[in-house]
């Protein structure tokens, strides 16, 4: 019973803040300051054909250049759009069928090999269907990427569902929780760690696959520019389109997953820091 | 205000899991009129009188009855607090928050619920912890949450499911004497199971001491110690003695349920992808052996095919490995050195050169074969008409795109992207969507013209041949064989041998097209009908000439030099004849 939470509190804040940006420092910064020094050296020693490893300089340049233009903003909100359009609809429709399996044995036997099946399906055939039903729409995007994440959201909210604390139900119970609260304060907190990491999973997926189904023909996107960029033969832009790609994921994860998933798992004692 | 509980004549069981049912209480009474312990073994069903009080398991026998006054009343009307075993809180809650969860049913104003809640968290000494989560808290900090929680409630009856029995002993002693010291101020009605004979000993104004299988009461004890008791106190040692003869005497055999709990696993199937292995670098045979990779669907796909059906390449000294691919995936396996000799589109090879890859084209073989579809029933009659219009095209690096831009460019009418409403795409989506009606005109080259044509629904607005033969007054080049200008210099005797070959190849086509349609045509340009193959071979006649001499090289660089000079999707310092490998 010696915790001592209060004093000295101020000072532990202070400390905390230090701690935390040597550790920024140290983990992040530093050693993406050394990949990019490696690389500048590796490109300017002329080890490597310039055409396949032009220096973070020109790849950066190129950044600047289409950010400017404004040709990169356009087209990676396109692509964020599609991802993240398809990953909201495709978390909305298998939470139902989820927390079906997951409270119904029935249900369960009747629909896990058809999840299987699901699951075994490469995004890619998804998106040739879709593209042949409903040719180069939006929908054929928002379709194939919502296909192949459906099933994968499915496993999470049931095995979620499953793994519900059935003691905290039975407490919610004989303390007469309605309804509405015991959804909320009992439910929905212990699904959110399967959220999260069906947000991670899924938002993983969604962006490699999106990537892929604009490749496939449509004209605009990440996946478009990339592929531009790859049959011009110019590995300078498709590292700059990947470089730009890769930060507007990171920028989800940093600042929106990881301080979300942070705020709501305060309650859970953690040894470290960060995403 | 005095309730009284009475658990009368009880039965409860389960199914066994096994088709059987399995007996768990029988004919167990209990009245609740104090500080009662139910004790008896683990497993005896103490936890199943607890839940059938509460009301969360409907009894099978007997009767749980509540009195309040004397007077018979309905569960729903009595309050009743449950502690668990395990402290059972809301770990994403804070401790005050917790305390509070218990009493939503009362439906009390916000403030007068937070003060309450305060108020019992001080009746348990963690008034300082109201703001902390409880996983932050000792096991035995945690446990008086749930013990606040349940008094908070300020319930007629606590059932208390051996709340202490997973705690250290000397936490425990301590939670003993405080619960002793809170039911004497409160006078709390609490019904306590326990397997602890020195617990109950302690606590218990009445002790039932239930055993065997299915559990009954064997014994029913008035604790004779006087309050208040210490637990150290050789009365209560001598008690639980007694306690323990008593159940030693009733105790049947034990049986243990066990859970199985079984997850499932399921492996998500990774998304295959790959274009497959390439043979490269190829074995070395008697006879050269190269690699070439070709477009699988459309011309070149149908002269290699002819090439390696009539032994051209053997008679010629050369062995050829034909690597079908995508129009644009063939190309670039050429620049990527995946395979040494493939086809390009000249156009394709000046914006190489200009990004730093040098290629030269070494058997320039095809005229152009592209055109411009719209529907057969639609207004428009020259490219001007299309000015806004949806118009799809393959991607930007494919000759069709580039030979529309020039073409475009040299009318003065400038960027094909800006001109149209332009929508990039693969063949088969840009199909898909002209059916739809989604698009006005789509540009695509012979695989899939003639099929189009032959349903009737389309014509041609352009031919991008003729439009181009106009404007220039010379055949366009379209297609030819590239390879590194350092491997030509190591194999110029190869590379002139495979020039041959297809040479030799476009003349027999030459002589008798619709046999070979008819033979290849449903494999390489998916042709499927005598009509198809006719439209194909009428125009597939015309446009295969293969005259590779300086006065035809000439030509294909002044186009390429205008083509440049119109506009600026060709880089201006790059060298048409760098391209060219004579």
């Amino acid at each position: 019973m010696s915790v001592v939470w209060e004093q000295g509190q101020a000072r532990d804040w202070l400390r905390r803040g230090a701690e935390y940006s040597t550790d920024v420092l140290r983990f992040y910064v530093a050693p993406v300051l050394a990949v990019g020094l490696a690389w500048y050296g590796i490109s300017a020693a002329g080890w490597v054909p310039a055409t396949l490893l032009p220096g973070p300089e020109r790849v950066l340049g190129r950044v600047v250049e289409a950010t400017r233009g404004g040709i990169l903003a356009t087209h990676l909100a396109l692509t964020v759009r599609r991802v993240v359009v398809a990953f909201a609809a495709a978390l909305v429709i298998s939470l139902p069928v989820g927390a079906a399996m997951g409270f119904s044995r029935g249900l369960e036997r009747l629909l896990t090999p058809w999840l299987v099946v699901a699951l075994s399906i490469p995004g890619l055939i998804w998106a040739l269907i879709t593209l042949l039903v409903f040719g180069l729409s939006e929908l054929t995007i928002y379709t194939a990427i919502g296909a192949g994440l459906v099933p994968m959201f499915v496993v999470n909210w049931w095995q979620g569902v499953k793994a519900l604390d059935r003691d905290l139900l039975l407490m919610a119970r004989v303390y007469r929780a309605s309804k509405w609260r015991v959804a909320r304060d009992v439910v929905l907190p212990q699904l959110l760690p399967q959220l999260f990491a069906s947000a991670r999973y899924g938002l993983a997926w969604g962006w490699k696959i999106v990537v892929v189904i604009e490749m496939l023909g449509f004209g605009n996107g990440v996946g478009y520019l990339l592929y531009e960029s790859y049959h011009l033969f110019s590995m300078e832009r498709v590292l700059a389109w990947t470089m730009a790609f890769l930060s507007v994921m990171l920028v989800l994860e940093y600042g929106v997953l990881a301080p979300l998933e942070r705020r709501w798992t305060r309650w859970r004692p953690r040894v470290t820091f960060g995403g | 205000m005095a309730v009284l509980v009475e658990v009368h004549e009880l039965v409860k069981g389960f199914p066994d899991g096994r088709g059987g049912w399995l007996s768990v209480l029988h004919g167990v009474s209990v009245r609740v009129d104090g500080l009662v312990c139910v004790l008896g073994p683990s497993g005896c069903g103490k936890s199943t009188l607890l839940n059938v009080v509460a009301g969360l398991e409907p009894p099978d026998g007997g009767q749980i009855r509540f009195y309040r006054d004397g007077h018979p009343v309905e569960r729903h009307e009595v309050r009743i607090g449950y502690v668990f075993q395990d402290p059972r809180l809301l770990n994403w809650r804070t401790v005050q928050e917790n305390v509070e969860f218990g009493l939503q049913s009362l439906q009390l104003p916000p403030a007068t619920r937070k003060a309450r809640a305060r108020a019992y968290l001080q009746l348990v000494g963690l008034e300082d912890f109201a703001g902390q989560f409880p996983l932050f808290l000792s096991g035995g900090m945690r446990q008086r949450v749930g013990l606040a929680r349940a008094l908070a409630l300020e319930p007629d009856v606590v059932l208390m499911d051996e709340p202490f029995s997973k705690l250290d002993e000397i936490t425990a002693r301590e939670l003993r004497q405080e619960l002793l010291g809170i039911q004497a101020r409160l006078d709390q009605r609490i019904l306590f199971v326990t397997h602890n004979p020195a617990e109950a000993a302690l606590l218990g104004d009445r002790i039932y001491v239930l055993a065997g299988r299915p559990a009954r009461v064997v014994a029913e004890v008035n604790n004779p110690i006087p309050k208040p008791r210490q637990g150290e106190a050789p009365e209560v040692a001598a008690l639980a003695r007694d306690i323990v003869r008593y159940l030693e005497a009733g105790q049947g055999a034990v049986t243990r349920r066990t859970f199985l709990v079984s997850g499932v696993a399921l492996v998500a199937g990774a998304v295959a992808g790959g274009l497959g292995s390439l043979a490269w670098p190829p074995a070395v045979w008697a006879q050269p052996r190269v690699d070439v990779s070709v477009a699988a669907v459309g011309a070149t796909g149908l002269l290699m095919r002819l090439v390696k059906d009539l032994g051209l390449d053997r008679k010629h000294g050369v062995e050829l490995n034909v690597v079908p691919l995508a129009v644009a995936d063939a190309e670039r396996a050429v620049v990527q050195g995946r395979v040494p000799v493939g086809i390009f589109n000249p156009i394709s090879a000046v914006r190489a050169l200009a990004e730093g890859h040098a290629l030269k084209l070494f058997a320039p073989f095809l005229l152009n074969h592209n055109f411009l579809l719209v529907r057969a029933e639609s207004p428009y009659r020259r490219v001007e008409d299309l000015r806004g219009k949806p118009v799809g095209s393959l991607s930007k690096i494919s000759g069709t795109y580039n030979t529309l831009a020039a073409i475009l460019y040299a009318k003065g009418l400038g960027d094909p992207e800006r001109y149209f409403q332009l929508r990039f795409g693969e063949a088969v989506p840009l199909i898909t969507l002209m059916e739809r009606g989604d698009l006005e005109a789509v540009a695509l080259f012979e695989a899939h013209v003639s099929r189009l044509l032959a349903t009737g629904r389309y014509r041609v607005l352009l031919e991008f041949n003729e439009e181009f033969r106009r404007m220039t007054a010379s055949d366009n080049l379209f297609i030819a064989l590239a390879a590194k200008p350092a491997w030509l210099e190591a194999n110029g005797t190869t590379a002139r041998q495979i020039r041959a070959a297809l040479a030799e190849a476009v003349g027999a086509f030459r002589q008798n097209p619709v046999g070979f349609l008819e033979r290849y045509g449903r494999e390489i340009f998916g042709l499927e009908t005598a009509p198809e193959i006719q439209l194909a071979a009428r125009r597939l006649r015309g446009l295969y000439t293969a005259r590779w001499d300086r006065a035809f090289l000439d030509r294909q660089i002044r186009q390429l030099r205008l083509v440049q000079a119109r506009g600026d999707f060709l880089p201006g310092h790059v060298s048409p004849e760098e391209v060219f490998w004579p």
